[in-house]
């Protein structure tokens, strides 16, 4: 009897013991790691990945904020669809503040903490260099959708404490990435180690290519200054061309996605074109007028009418001449109001006569999404040279961005005009001085096409293609194009005094009508 | 210490990491402490003529410190949310229960329970916030709408803009020239301000039970009074022109019923379909006190009716009990202030009640039992 209870009682004292000992284990979670245990490279591909506008794998961001308003807004495409808010200038909160609300916590949030990881660590000097300049891109296209923004204070909750970011003034900011900018591609050092490889998705860690990228991102936010501070324009223009810029397609900040279905991994522009929003939107009659009166040749590589575009294996007809684009601000045919698109001046008497996104290129779930291209550098050179901020022929400039735009197609896209096309389109198609900062950003507007946030910025700074906009019942801009997105509304609780400031600075308050630092009349 | 994740899903061949603390990613705190509940109740229990009458009344002050609070915090932070002891909470109340049976015989008995529950609920501090949004308690209508808790208010507020109004109370309009928003339509206030607490102050029940022979009938009443409800269909019925609010000046244009920024009374007309979308949905300065209604709802929740098989008839057979019932649920709203929509009817399931869009309501449903025993 004895002997049994001593026994039991050992047993009882080790069962506690135990017990102790599994407690960190119990509360730890065996499906996560630690920051000692963390791979940041892994980090650095999703802050790229998510940065793609793709974050949740069902097109969220790009729906709404690079196809629902952007794309509508600056008339790539149109829609008769109620919730197209774009189309029609209607205001909608979470869609204005979609890619903000994706961005933030996900992709800044772990730029930052690779930042962080990188800094001061000299084996990593290239990672954390290209860290910078990719977190230059992401705020100088933060900066252009919403305006002032958390920038200096932004992802550091966990690294600083900082729970309520100030909002940075769009002047400070540009200021400071331009410097980051400069600064980073002039520590890329090719002698040094490239930790992150293949997990880099835009260059393989190549520092000689990080460098171009970041010099041609100067040029695109030197040039965004354009009205509102020429001299500090052409001084960074100046600046970045004597860097090196890109001059070839292959150079491009280009990141190609896969077909992997319900992932981020697919194009999230391509997925809503073709597979989650496919019969919602048109290609929008400014654009294919336009490209039609200029006989571009890409219209067939960028248009294609589908019997049933609800159908992705509906590839659809390509051919240039049947090309038709739906004007927009107009209701769904037959709904009997006064916008109803059977008074469309084109109309064609069925909807699906008007062209979709091609299918072969853009209108893809594994499409690339470009964040910057050798056609889009050119042509700002050639603005410049114009301009007379740098040296050169802008006719040459022109000629070269035009080729490169014009063959990124086939380069990169899937399907293109050849370079002989190319090539007896500009022999037909001339740069003329006398209007080249409109032929040039007329160009801007198709190279561009499905970066459609970038289009909208630069269309507002230049002003060009000159659009008319439409003036549907129940617009929040009195019938004229938004000039950027609106702040989340949970901002005013969860970050009030901030939020408020900002509000405070905009002319006019949080609307869509309000216009950015660079952006002046 | 801040957790990461691998997805489980790669590009081209290349891993994706993530930062995985919390649900939604919380910004962690390594010196987290257990909450402390401070509790005082005082409570009586009488029982009066052989039982036929009693009650049971109890009164209570809980004060909890040291809450773990999940703080909403913006996301430009990175993160949605951190955690923290900060909250003190106080709720204090009483608990009635009454029981009765007016009729006590062989052959018909009448018992009769009545329950009232009176809260009062404070938010005495938040760490020295004036307030904190709940977590994911966002309506998907409305301009800065939350559900959010504020110091020195019960539990649970409504946040968001209300009318702007004059020393009197008049709802002021805008002129159109010296205020933002469009001629004729309101102005919010400035700011966003709590709307009311969504938790009921108020809850009880009345329970009957009506016995005769073999025949028995009980019936549930139950009400709750006292708190607030944001509601998301009123605002699209606005919106769409479908709430009969919205007849008014469909012809002809609206007039707001208030005053101008310089008192003078507001004639500015306005389209219906402007008005009643810029309020609710169109626009951006939309009215969020508009669609706060009072939840208060008297509910006659249940009724059956019950026949027992006397055991006479079963004998001594292989069942030995019997019963068969009608019985009806969510039988009748009896009373209700919120137009359109049940009062009860919620969006999240959340901390953060008292939101609603488009949900169905509770059912009345039939049905008949019969109960075996063996």
């Amino acid at each position: 009897m004895r002997a049994s209870h001593i026994l039991l009682l050992i047993v009882l004292l080790s069962a506690g013991a135990a017990c102790r000992k599994g407690f960190v284990g119990i509360n730890t979670d065996p499906n996560l790691i630690t920051g000692s245990q963390i791979n940041f490279n892994y980090l650095f591909t999703n802050a790229e990945l998510i940065t793609s506008g793709n974050s949740e794998g069902n097109g969220y961001e790009d729906w709404r904020n690079n196809l629902i308003y952007s794309s509508c807004m600056i008339q790539h495409l149109s829609s008769t669809v109620s919730y197209w808010d774009g189309d029609k200038y209607l205001f909608n909160g979470t869609y204005n503040s979609a890619y903000w609300d994706e961005n933030y916590p996900n992709s800044v949030a772990y730029i930052t903490e690779v930042m962080h990881h990188a800094q001061g660590d000299s084996t990593l000097s290239n990672l954390y260099q290209e860290c910078r300049i990719f977190r230059a891109f992401m705020f100088q296209r933060m900066t252009d959708m919403y305006g002032d923004c958390p920038y200096s204070q932004a992802g550091l909750g966990y690294i600083s404490g900082i729970t309520a970011p100030r909002y940075d003034r769009q002047q400070d900011i540009y200021m400071d990435i331009l410097h980051e900018l400069e600064g980073a591609a002039e520590a890329l050092d090719p002698a040094k180690a490239n930790t992150i490889g293949a997990a880099d998705l835009l260059y393989n860690g190549t520092p000689q290519s990080w460098r171009k990228f970041a010099y041609s991102e100067m040029l695109r936010i030197a040039m965004r200054m354009s009205k509102v501070d020429p001299t500090a324009a052409a001084q960074w223009t100046q600046t970045a061309v004597s860097g090196g810029v890109f001059l070839d397609n292959s150079e491009n900040a280009v990141l190609g996605h896969q077909n992997l279905a319900t992932t981020p991994v697919v194009n999230g522009s391509g997925l809503i074109l073709l597979g989650n929003d496919p019969n919602g939107y048109r290609l929008n009659m400014t654009f294919v007028n336009y490209l039609r009166s200029t006989q571009d040749p890409r219209l067939p590589y960028l248009a294609t009418v589908c019997a049933n575009p609800a159908l992705a294996a509906d590839k659809g007809d390509t051919v240039a001449a049947h090309q038709l684009g739906q004007p927009g601000g107009y209701d769904p045919p037959d709904n009997g109001g006064a916008y109803d698109l059977t008074f469309a001046p084109n109309w064609p008497g069925d909807q699906n006569k008007y062209s979709v996104v091609n299918r072969y290129t853009y209108a893809r779930l594994d499409a690339p999404t470009f964040f910057l291209t050798a056609g889009e550098t050119g042509l700002l050179l050639a603005e410049a040279a114009q301009r007379g901020w740098i040296g050169g022929d802008p006719a040459a400039y022109y000629r070269t961005a035009v080729q490169q735009a014009m063959s990124q197609l086939s380069v990169q896209t899937g399907a293109g005009p050849t370079d002989a096309v190319i090539n007896a389109w500009l022999a037909a198609h001339p740069y003329d001085p006398a209007k080249g900062l409109q032929q040039i950003n007329e160009q801007y507007w198709i190279a561009g096409f499905m970066d459609e946030n970038e289009c909208f910025a630069n269309w507002r700074r230049s002003g060009y293609p000159a659009l008319i906009p439409v003036n549907y019942p129940g617009n929040v801009t009195g019938g004229s194009i938004p000039r950027r997105f609106t702040y989340p509304q949970s901002e005013a609780s969860s970050n009030p005094a901030n939020y408020n400031e900002a509000v405070g600075r905009l002319p006019g308050g949080d609307k869509m009508t309000s216009r950015v630092w660079w952006d002046v009349r | 210490m801040l957790n990461y994740g691998i997805r489980n899903y790669s590009i081209n061949g290349q891993p994706l990491g993530f930062i995985a603390s919390g649900d939604l990613p919380l910004i962690p705190n390594a010196s987290l402490r257990p909450i402390s509940i401070a509790e005082k109740e005082i409570g009586l229990v009488g029982q009066f003529l052989k039982d036929r009458i009693g009650f049971d009344i109890t009164y209570y002050n809980k004060e909890t410190t040291n809450d773990i609070v999940k703080v909403t915090i913006s996301p430009t932070s990175g993160y949605y949310q951190y955690i923290a002891n900060i909250g003190k909470i106080r709720n204090r109340g009483v608990e009635l229960l009454l029981t009765g049976t007016p009729v006590r015989s062989k052959n018909f008995n009448w018992k009769s329970t009545f329950n009232l529950a009176v809260n009062d609920n404070e938010v005495m501090s938040i760490g020295g916030l004036p307030s904190i949004a709940i977590s994911n308690a966002y309506p998907r209508w409305g301009s800065e709408v939350s559900i959010s808790n504020m110091v020195g208010l019960p539990y649970g507020q409504i946040m968001g803009y209300a009318y702007r109004r004059d020393p009197k109370g008049r709802i002021i309009y805008s002129d159109g020239i010296s205020n933002p928003a469009p001629a004729g339509e309101p102005e919010p206030s400035k700011g966003v301000v709590p709307l009311g607490s969504t938790v009921y102050k108020q809850t009880g029940g009345l329970t009957n039970e009506l016995r005769y022979r073999d025949w028995t009938f009980t019936t549930l009443i139950d009400f709750k009074f006292g708190a607030k409800i944001y509601s998301g269909t009123n605002l699209l019925l606005y919106y769409y022109g479908l709430h009969k609010n919205t007849l008014q000046g469909r012809e002809g244009g609206y007039i707001g019923n208030g005053v101008l920024d310089n008192g003078h009374p507001n004639t500015l007309v306005v389209p219906a379909q402007q008005y009643f979308q810029d309020i609710s949905a169109g626009g951006s300065d939309h009215i969020a006190e508009e669609f706060v209604y009072d939840a208060s709802f008297i509910k006659w929740r249940s009724a059956s009716l019950t026949y027992t098989v006397p055991a006479s008839m079963l004998k001594k057979k292989f069942i030995t009990g019997l019963s068969l019932s009608l019985v009806g649920r969510n039988l009748a709203t009896l009373m209700k202030r919120t137009p359109n929509i049940d009062p009860e009817s919620s969006i999240n399931n959340t901390n953060g009640q008292g939101l609603e869009l488009s949900g169905y309501p509770l059912v009345r449903s039939w049905g008949f039992n019969v109960n075996f025993k063996f």
